[in-house]
């Protein structure tokens, strides 16, 4: 998510950034990535060991046996390998488009677990659909959450040093 | 031929064997996991 927000920050504010920032940005990201890829990896064996110690091995073949193997292997197994070889390449490209992988994946694992296998065992009918104001209130959310970010790093001294405290460093 | 669960005491048995296997092999892969994942670092 850091990585994520920290790639999205660059490209809106760029020229805000001092070269104090710039230049620990990179080996920050391959750091970050290197972390990533070992949560990953142990969130991976939680998963694997959940299955195991509830013996649910034979319903990782039923359909939401399946969409579960799409999340642990596509957007955690895969952002894991991904992370590694990002990691090891220093390929920042490779991470951050990692890094936008992992950000779906856990989107996709709180709509999994809060609205699409959220009493799965009842039919479609009586199942909690989110309505069109829910959906519009979290946008709603979102939006405001990202002008108030936008709101301090356009005004405060986040990206740069202010100038008035550069040699004031603790 | 298939095991057969009769009791909770057989059903523990059996997840929580398969689980520390797991477990097992997870602890001796996180470490071949780390060596590759800092592989090329230099010292």
């Amino acid at each position: 998510m850091v990585i994520f927000e920290g790639s999205l920050s660059h490209k809106a504010f760029h020229s805000k950034m001092d070269k104090t920032y710039l230049a620990e940005h990179e080996p920050l990201v391959f750091g970050y990535a290197k972390a990533a890829a070992m949560v990953l990896f142990g969130y991976f064996v939680v998963k694997l060991v959940g299955v195991a110690a509830g013996n649910h091995w034979h319903l990782l073949g039923t359909p939401y046996g399946i969409w579960f193997l799409v999340e642990v292997l596509g957007f955690v197994a895969l952002p894991c390998f991904l992370f590694t070889i990002g990691s090891r390449d220093q390929n920042l490209g490779l991470i951050k488009f990692t890094a936008a992988l992992s950000v779906i994946g856990i989107v996709l694992n709180r709509l999994n677990v809060s609205i699409i296998a959220f009493n799965w065992q009842k039919p479609l009918c009586e199942r909690y659909i989110p309505s069109w104001m829910e959906v519009m209130l979290s946008i709603f959310m979102v939006t405001c959450l990202m002008l108030v970010f936008r709101f301090i790093v356009t005004r405060m001294p986040v990206f740069y040093e202010h100038p008035d405290f550069k040699e004031k460093h603790h | 031929m298939e095991d057969m669960i009769y009791t909770l005491q057989d059903y523990m048995l059996h997840t929580e064997s398969i689980t520390y296997i797991i477990m097992g092999i997870s602890l001796i892969c996180v470490v071949g996991f780390w060596l590759f994942l800092t592989g090329t670092e230099e010292d």
